[in-house]
């Protein structure tokens, strides 16, 4: 307020040091107004003053002129002795021009003549009297006036009229208005001595006001520090108000602002937890104390911890492998620390799973952090270790009849010349093994289709009854051949589907061919279909050896062989079941197996109808 | 309700059979709910036996869906039937499954 301020402002400070608060202009109309009523009353006593002098002059001029007159009257008639009329014209002179007393005395002091009648004491004018005639007397006082006129009857003696005349009270009556008027003057001043005493003191908090105003207007000043003294009256007060609800106002947009802030960044900062979140990945943040900063909810899940219980605890308490806890250390201490990646074992079991822990060096300004990126790739390894084993195994399938056929080509080659009908066998048996290579080929096909999640349907419509006729044809003669009494047991009328007719068919030929290959000479198989609640049922139950319990969801799964010595013999490739499973799931419908060791088995192929195909 | 589960890798396929309505939804969500804290949320539903859901089924659903949410997972649904498919779209569920044709597709999704 009070640097590089212009001339003017400086003026204004300048004054506003010696009469802080005064408006000058108000003090100027005050001083003018004050000094014409000052000179208003003045004017008014000086003219009353003057006036009354005047007044007082031509009043005793006056009252001398009647005096003359009535002693010249007063000498006429009591020459010719008219009483009556002298005391007349007494009474009535000093009643027409307010005279206090009026008299005419004789030099006894008798009384001739009065205002008063009642004063009278001589009635009749003697024929002559002595004394001598007095002089001419004139007498003042501050409220009257005396005269006293010698009056001459010839013949007869002298006498004195004495006349007695107020002042004051005829002066005052005439200098009534200016008296009235200087009375209003003097009020006016007094009221407004009144009102500049009250009004220089609001003035005074206007003053500062304006030139508060004044320095804002010129530099900007902060209106913060230029509070008035609340002595200066209730506009100071007011002002100060103003100035607190300004700075309340300053205040609560600030918090507000700041609150929006706070708010945005909260936002972000929920916005980014939600996407840090979001990934499937468990991450962890950890300071240069080991200490979590933040870990996602996948982390909490692979760490199997709850995430309260993980944040601001030490990484050891999640993470116990040692390699795990220097990788993570080395990471945040250093950020110049290689990236590590560490694959741990989690449990025994394979659901327990193997977890892929990637610690990297995070820096950010001079906070550094090492951020665990947890991955699991439990599946990829399942995945791989399956694929190793399918090819494996596919490779030995492959092989055997291979084999076979390799060997029975070299004895067909021996014996062609010396044997025919051994070399004919040799034949027999290269062709079975070539079309068991071939069947081998096209299920380990199917399965790898399943596998790559391209086994895909064909859909059209299946006259089942045409299937099962087909089904019963295909597998009759090997029936027939190991004594096996293989029947079956149809309703009347079986549904048209709209199914994948050849995968349908392998399905059900790949239960036939196991119940076949599984049931010993002399067994029996049936095969039965059902139809209700919109589902169809198709059983292929046999006599044969029987599945134990521990394996009977097993053998569900790709090459898997029973345990079962008298399954030893029996060839096959272990994709037949998975298979005809797959084909089922992927009509919506399954294949359920019941069995018990050493009794036989029930393998149901479940189907999904609709109402109309029922 | 029959509840039977296959492993597929490291994957646990679950097969429910029959309507997920009523007590049977709470069964079903006590029973998903071991399976993903067991396998660390690698569960695939096989919906290919569901006929229908009610709106306890519906609920059972996506409660799961959204607890997996927390650890950046989904619920991982395949071969679901038309009418299930609809019941999720049009309860506005959808965004939170992640739908397959089949189980192989299902488990794949977790390479």
């Amino acid at each position: 307020m009070h640097t590089d301020r212009p001339v003017i402002s400086k003026l204004f400070a300048a004054k506003s040091d010696m009469l802080r608060g005064d408006s000058l202009f108000a003090v100027i109309i005050f001083v003018v107004v004050a000094l014409f009523l000052f000179n208003l009353v003045a004017s008014i006593w000086n003219n009353i003053v003057f006036q009354k002098g005047i007044e007082q002059k031509a009043s005793v001029q006056h009252t001398k002129a009647i005096g003359s007159v009535l002693a010249k009257a007063a000498e006429s008639l009591m020459s010719a002795n008219e009483l009556s009329l002298l005391r007349r014209t007494v009474a009535e002179t000093a009643l027409e021009h307010h005279l206090r007393s009026c008299r005419i005395i004789l030099p006894d002091g008798a009384i001739l003549a009065d205002a008063d009648p009642a004063s009278i004491t001589l009635i009749n004018l003697p024929a002559s009297w002595e004394g001598t005639a007095p002089e001419y007397v004139e007498e003042f006082s501050r409220r009257s006036m005396h005269f006293r006129y010698p009056l001459t009857v010839p013949g007869r003696g002298s006498a004195t009229l004495k006349i007695a005349a107020g002042i004051d009270d005829r002066l005052e009556a005439a200098l009534a208005p200016q008296t009235a008027q200087m009375a209003i003057a003097c009020l006016a001043l007094a009221s407004m001595l009144l009102v500049h005493r009250h009004s220089r003191f609001r003035l005074k908090a206007l003053g500062a006001i304006q030139e508060i105003l004044l320095a804002v207007r010129d530099d900007g000043a902060d209106i913060s520090s230029l509070e008035l003294d609340p002595k200066l009256g209730l506009e100071a007060v007011a002002w100060n108000k103003l100035l607190g609800a300004r700075q309340n106002t300053q205040m609560r947009s600030a918090i507000q602002h700041v609150k929006e802030s706070v708010h945005e960044k909260s936002e972000a900062t929920e916005a980014l937890g939600a996407a840090f979140d979001a990934v499937s990945s468990g991450l962890i943040l950890v300071n240069r104390k080991m200490e979590i900063e933040h870990v996602n909810g996948a982390a909490a899940v692979f760490l199997q911890a709850g995430r309260p219980s993980l944040l601001r605890a030490q990484v050891s308490t999640a993470i116990k492998d040692p390699r795990m806890l220097e990788a993570v250390r080395a990471a945040a201490e250093n950020p110049a620390a290689k990236r590590a990646v560490i694959e741990v074992e989690q449990g025994p079991t394979v659901t327990a799973g193997v977890l892929r822990f990637t610690v990297v060096p995070i820096r950010q300004g001079p906070l550094h952090f090492a951020l665990v990126t947890i991955e699991d790739i439990t599946q990829q390894r399942v995945a791989t270790a399956a694929m190793n084993s399918f090819l494996a195994k596919a490779a030995h399938e492959l092989r055997t009849p291979l084999t076979n056929i390799r060997l029975f080509v070299e004895e067909a080659l021996e014996q062609c010349a010396r044997d025919a009908a051994a070399a004919s066998r040799c034949l027999n048996v290269i062709n079975e093994e070539a079309q068991r290579l071939d069947r081998t080929v096209a299920e380990i096909l199917s399965a790898s289709q399943i596998e790559a999640g391209s086994f895909e349907l064909k859909r059209d419509d299946v006259h089942l009854d045409t299937l099962l006729q087909q089904l019963k044809a295909d597998h009759e003669a090997q029936a027939k051949e190991k004594r096996i009494a293989y029947e079956f047991d149809l309703p009347p009328k079986l549904p048209i589907l709209q199914a994948d007719r050849d995968k349908i068919s392998l399905a059900l030929h790949n239960l036939v061919g196991n119940a076949l290959k599984y049931t010993l000479d002399g067994g029996r198989i049936v095969v039965s279909a059902q139809v209700e609640n919109r589902r169809l049922s198709v059983a292929v139950t046999d006599t044969g050896i029987g599945i134990g319990p521990e394996e009977i969801e097993k053998v569900f799964e790709k090459f898997y062989r029973s345990k079962n010595p008298l399954a030893a013999s029996v060839k096959g490739s272990g994709l037949g079941l998975p298979i005809a499973r797959e084909v089922a799931r992927l009509h919506g419908g399954d294949i359920t197996a019941e069995s018990e060791l050493g009794k036989g088995s029930t393998f149901t192929l479940i189907l999904p109808i609709t109402e109309e195909q029922a | 309700m029959e509840i039977q589960t296959q492993y597929r890798g490291a994957v646990l396929v679950v097969r429910p059979s029959g309507p997920l309505a009523g007590a049977d939804a709470e069964t079903f969500k006590t029973a998903m709910e071991g399976f993903l804290r067991e396998n660390l949320g690698r569960v695939v539903i096989d919906a290919s036996a569901l006929p229908y859901v009610d709106s306890k089924g519906l609920e059972s659903l996506a409660d799961m869906a959204a607890e997996l949410s927390l650890s950046g997972k989904g619920l991982k649904l395949c071969a679901a039937n038309d009418t299930l498919r609809q019941v999720i779209e049009l309860t506005g569920l959808s965004p939170q499954f992640e739908h397959f044709e089949d189980a192989n597709s299902a488990v794949r999704s977790f390479l």
